[in-house]
């Protein structure tokens, strides 16, 4: 009983949130808002779809959440500490423990082969080769691509590639996965698949999965939606 | 529009403009540099190759009753002379001191005015004064004869019943006057020791007119080589008016001697001795100006090869440009139009800031002395040949820019207008040379080249050390062909050699810089075409300063063989045919320092069948210990391979050692030793008798030698072509009656100094006792000055060791800057992924230490070989080929240090950009 009730504690556990979270950017002598002072609160094992048209601030906001960018205003605190007092180096080992990226052009590098991609992550971390090996086969499993661990990303179909950036994302265990348009340049078969695919591992290993995207059917599938315009919060 | 869009293209991009602008400036620097630098050279060349020229113009009466008097002023006022002296010069048959000595002799006496010893730096009065009633005697007659000032001397001439009597008044010395000697008819200058000079007003009063009656007379005896008298005009032209360039130079002397003529049609004949040396001059000038170049210009081709690729650094930006452009509207022919614009901007701004790197690197180099010729302020500044260069190294900036800049870009947009795509990776096709295998045809090429010139017998020495050497322009297709062939090939193989090594080079950076290090080397060696470039660039440019080092070390120290050949030892010590000395003068010869000393007998007027030769007479055993032999000077006569080579012309001899070949002459009285080249004429081999015909000065006859042959050389010490005969000196002395030597061989303890300090000592101990003339390295060196072998290759050498390390260093900074800026992306997901910028630093690292190591070590070995090959090309300037390298070891080291320094200082400016690296910017990065 405890130990369930512990468990929906842990669950209703705010992860991520902001406070009046605001970005600007200067162009030339002109400053363009991208994101107004948003009050949001992301609970731990939730999915949640950011929508909304070009330029309303989603990839702003994904960028603010994993600590890629810096607000104008406002904070972002991830597990009760606020992102602003880490430096950038401090900021790097929060992204490598904690988060996992996956990118819409899935950015895996071209010179490393599909197994070296997934690896990467882990040797920032210092995991063992052996660990490593063993790691990459069960993500490569994870992701049924066990069969081509020694291609290099140009031979691969896209969806593989994403398939692959989603193996990298999970690499060292992280517990947010933030996704920006995983599906994006995907037909919708291939999409269908990686969403499946990401929503399992999510359920699997209770991850915290912010996704940005344009598909009202993808959204549709997860707990939460963020809908934004102008850089405003619509609906959440 | 387009005017203005393009100018706002330049000045908007402060930075790529800066990076292009720099690349180009240095390609043109480099370039405009070394033309300067020849342009320079050129003039220095020329000026040095006329400085020992102590007359310019000789006029020679065609009669010996033409008004020189009357002449010399209206030849001095015309166009472009500033000087004319007539002077009278007249043989004497015997000069006797008044009150005892003996009859000298003959001699010659000069009639001149007394503004001859201003306008001519030809004679120097050593003691005494110039007194119109009185004479001057030359040093030599003074020892020879013990005559002092205040001596009276009597001089009679041929066909001149009365002698004349002089009081003398000084003593002059005559080291200078080498062209007094010059007469109508003999090209080559008859030195005379016995001289006496006296005053024109006076000449004229007392034997003017008793010379002319006798040198008129048609029934007097004519003995050859005697002048009775030769009216001659000594003129001085005014050299500032000379051209620097030597061939324009000769074509003004050259007018200059017909001005002289057409002022007095029949009377005058001139010979110029300018000629001789702007000859000289032009034929070194040439050579020197094809060196150069040839030396240079590799260097300039990567500096050009650098701007491209920082033209290509800012290729995507500036397509994004374009297809802003092309979205607002802009027609292909606006946007073709504003590129063209852009480039031609930058284009004037690289070429003019080039030129500026161009003097600044020659005066930083060369040094005040080789650029006082370079200020424009200075007066022998010459605009002409300035411009000329200035104008040469300007279009080849525009041309560059066209190739590098415009090509290019507008072939991008050409294709991107027709295909209607845009291409986020760079997609490189397999290149032409590859697929045709351009490398290996090159080097086929360079092969055959080489075979030829030699068969050609392009690398024979011409054997004249300090005149001009003709180098064939197809002396450098060798080398061109190869470095060609070369760069592509090492292209080819570095490019190989890291794709199939991406698991080894991997381990190795893994070792050297942790896990991460393994990923950046596979990284590397995945990424092998762009690397290969990189280090095809650098290694080259680096191969160009060792290879230039070591030919100018190697160059430096065949200058000192060379003159240590000509020299013999360390100083040759030459007593005047006046005052003989027996071999046993060498003892006096033996000061502090010397090590040993040795005479040398020599006879020039031998016979082998009827032809002259010079047959030299050595005492082995003092000759070996002091003259300057090395083994390579000596061939095996009695080798197969040697008798094969002498047959067949060719100079493949087998070779042989000092020790051997003067063993055989010491053990042999009557033997001789040949040089190769006569054995060949006469058909004679070793063991063969042959017979001299040696001068014996004590019955004034020819007397038959037999000798025998015992050994062969290719070079014999003391150089002059005609050591052609060397026998045993005291058979010699037995065979000529004579026991004077011809000079006297002394080594030293080798120290710079001993040898200067002996020199000088030798000459203040001798100057008042008997002339003689003392050469030792550093003389020769000097004198030699107008040839090939004695230019100064430091200045260029310099220049391009700086250069060296500024391409070097700029081209690694390029090449990782460009690095960066192609993968700002992949870094971008690097950071988002958790990479610090440490590990980033890492990657940069592993990539700068590869190109870095490996241009070291490739650059090293092509620098090298490239050395070898000009070495072997151009050995054929000096008189005994190089055989091996001349290692500079402290240039090299400092040289690497440099190289070192510059790519640390590269990495560590770039790694700073890493650090300023957005994630989200680069992310968003097409």
């Amino acid at each position: 009983m405890s130990d369930s009730i512990s468990a929906i504690a842990r669950e209703e556990e705010t992860v991520l949130q902001t406070t009046n979270l605001r970005r600007e950017y200067q162009m030339g002598r002109e400053s363009i808002l991208a994101l107004g002072g948003l009050d949001i609160s992301i609970q731990r094992g939730q999915f949640v779809a950011i929508m909304g048209p070009s330029g309303s601030g989603k990839s702003t906001l994904l960028n603010l959440l994993g600590g890629l960018d810096q607000p104008t205003e406002g904070k972002v605190i991830l597990d009760g500490h606020d992102l602003s007092e880490y430096s950038e180096e401090e900021l790097a080992t929060i992204r490598r423990e904690e988060m996992g990226f996956i990118f819409q052009r899935h950015d895996l590098f071209p010179v490393l082969t599909a197994r070296e991609n997934i690896e990467f992550p882990m040797l920032l971390n210092d995991v063992s080769i052996e660990d490593r090996r063993a790691r990459s086969e069960q993500l490569l499993n994870l992701v049924g691509l066990a069969d081509k661990a020694d291609a290099l990303p140009e031979e691969l179909s896209g969806g593989q590639q994403q398939r692959i950036g989603i193996a990298r994302a999970l690499a060292n265990e992280a517990t947010i996965l933030l996704a920006d348009e995983p599906t994006g340049n995907l037909d919708s078969l291939t999409s269908e698949e990686i969403i499946g695919s990401l929503i399992e591992v999510k359920r699997a290993r209770n991850l915290t999965l912010i996704m940005v995207t344009h598909d009202s059917e993808v959204a549709a599938r997860a707990d939460r939606i963020l809908q934004l315009k102008d850089g405003q919060l619509l609906s959440s | 529009m387009t005017l203005t869009y393009a100018w706002k293209l330049v000045t908007r991009n402060p930075r790529r403009t800066f990076t292009y602008l720099f690349g180009l400036a240095l390609a043109v620097g480099l370039f405009s540099g070394i033309l300067f630098f020849v342009d320079v050279t050129a003039r220095q060349m020329t000026a040095t190759a006329i400085a020992p020229v102590k007359i310019d113009i000789i006029a020679h009466g065609t009669k010996p009753d033409v008004n020189i008097a009357d002449a010399a002023p209206t030849i001095a006022n015309d166009r472009g002379v500033s000087a004319a002296e007539p002077v009278y010069a007249a043989d004497f048959t015997s000069a006797v001191k008044l009150n005892g000595g003996h009859p000298s002799p003959a001699g010659r006496m000069f009639a001149i005015q007394p503004s001859y010893f201003q306008t001519f730096d030809v004679l120097q009065i050593s003691e005494g004064t110039f007194d119109a009633s009185g004479a001057l005697i030359s040093e030599a007659m003074a020892i020879a004869q013990n005559i002092k000032v205040g001596d009276s001397i009597q001089l009679a001439f041929g066909g001149v019943n009365n002698p004349v009597s002089l009081p003398v008044t000084g003593i002059i010395n005559m080291d200078n006057a080498d062209a007094l000697f010059a007469t109508a008819t003999e090209a080559e200058n008859a030195i005379v020791s016995d001289v006496v000079i006296v005053d024109q007003s006076w000449f004229r009063v007392n034997l003017l007119q008793p010379l002319t009656a006798v040198a008129l007379d048609p029934n007097a005896i004519v003995i050859p080589g005697f002048i009775p008298l030769d009216p001659q005009i000594h003129i001085r032209i005014n050299r500032d008016l000379l051209p620097g360039d030597p061939t324009l130079a000769a074509i003004h002397a050259e007018s200059l001697r017909r001005g002289v003529e057409r002022l007095f049609p029949g009377q005058l004949k001139s010979s110029d001795n300018l000629s001789g040396a702007f000859k000289a001059a032009k034929a070194d000038v040439l050579s020197a100006k094809i060196l150069f170049i040839f030396l240079g210009l590799p260097g300039v081709a990567l500096a050009a090869y650098l701007s491209k690729f920082a033209a290509e650094l800012f290729a995507e930006s500036q397509r994004r440009e374009i297809s802003i452009l092309r979205t607002r509207g802009a027609t292909p022919a606006q946007i073709t139009g504003i590129v063209a614009v852009t480039s031609v901007f930058l284009a004037i701004g690289g070429s003019a800031l080039g030129l500026f790197f161009g003097i600044l690197t020659l005066f930083a180099s060369a040094g005040t002395q080789i650029t006082s010729n370079l200020n424009p302020f200075g007066p022998n500044f010459d605009w002409n040949v300035f411009a000329n260069s200035a104008a040469i190294a300007f279009a080849a900036g525009l041309v560059l820019t066209f190739l590098a800049a415009f090509l290019p870009t507008f072939g991008a947009l050409r294709r991107e207008i027709t295909q209607e795509r845009r291409t986020i990776r760079r997609v490189e096709a397999e290149p032409f040379w590859k697929r045709s295998y351009l490398d290996f045809i090159l080097i086929g090429v360079a092969i055959i080249s080489l075979y030829i010139t030699q068969l050609n017998g392009g690398f024979k020495p011409s054997g004249n050390e300090g005149t001009a050497i003709t180098l064939s322009v197809y002396i450098f297709l060798t080398p061109f062909f190869a470095w060609t062939g070369l760069t592509l090939l090492v292209l080819r193989l570095v490019e190989k050699g890291l794709a199939a090594s991406s698991n080894q080079i991997g381990s190795f950076f893994r070792h050297l810089l942790g896990e991460i290090g393994e990923v950046a080397g596979k990284s590397l060696a995945r990424r092998a075409s762009r690397i290969s470039a990189a280090v095809t660039i650098i290694a080259l440019t680096l191969s160009f300063g060792v290879s230039l080092a070591l030919f100018q070390k190697t160059y430096a120290n065949e200058k000192q063989l060379d003159s240590q050949y000509i020299v013999g030892a360390d100083i040759r010590f030459t007593p005047a045919l006046n005052t003989p000395q027996g071999a046993g003068f060498a003892t006096q010869l033996q000061h502090p320092g010397v090590v040993s000393v040795t005479g040398v007998a020599r006879d020039p007027v031998a016979l082998v069948g009827s032809e002259k030769n010079t047959v030299y007479g050595i005492d082995v055993a003092s000759f070996r210990k002091t003259a300057y032999l090395p083994d390579s000077f000596f061939v095996d006569g009695n080798a197969q391979q040697t008798i094969d080579a002498m047959t067949n012309r060719s100079t493949k001899y087998a070779a042989g050692s000092a020790k051997q070949v003067l063993d055989a002459l010491a053990n042999t009285p009557d033997g001789v030793i040949i040089s190769v080249e006569q054995a060949e004429k006469y058909n004679i081999r070793l063991g063969d008798p042959v017979l001299l015909r040696i001068y014996n000065r004590s019955t004034n006859q020819y007397t038959d030698v037999q000798t025998q042959a015992v050994g062969l050389f290719v070079y014999f010490p003391t150089s002059a072509q005609d050591s052609d005969f060397i026998i045993n000196r005291d058979f010699m002395i037995k065979s000529s009656g004579y026991t004077a030597m011809n000079y006297f061989l002394i080594k030293t303890d080798g120290n710079p100094q001993t040898i200067a300090n002996l020199t000088s000592n030798f000459t203040a101990q001798y100057k008042n006792v008997m002339p003689v003339r003392i050469q030792n390295i550093d003389t020769v060196v000097k004198t030699e000055s107008s040839s090939l072998t004695s230019l100064n290759l430091s200045g260029l050498g310099a220049m391009e060791r700086l250069y060296t390390i500024v391409v070097v260093s700029m081209g690694l900074a390029i090449f990782l800057l460009a690095m960066i800026n192609e993968r700002q992306r992949e870094f971008g997901a690097m950071r988002a992924l958790g990479a610090n910028l440490n590990h980033l630093r890492r990657f940069l690292f592993t990539e700068a230490l590869a190109i870095g190591g490996l241009s070291l070590v490739i650059g090293a070995g092509v620098g090298v070989l490239l050395a070898r090959l000009l070495v072997l090309l151009l050995g054929v300037i000096f008189t005994i080929p190089a055989q091996t390298l001349s290692w500079p070891g402290l240039e090299l080291l400092s040289l690497a240090l440099f190289v070192v320094a510059g790519m640390v200082i590269s990495v560590a400016i770039i790694s700073r950009r890493l650090s300023t690296l957005k994630i989200v910017e680069a992310l968003r990065e097409l």
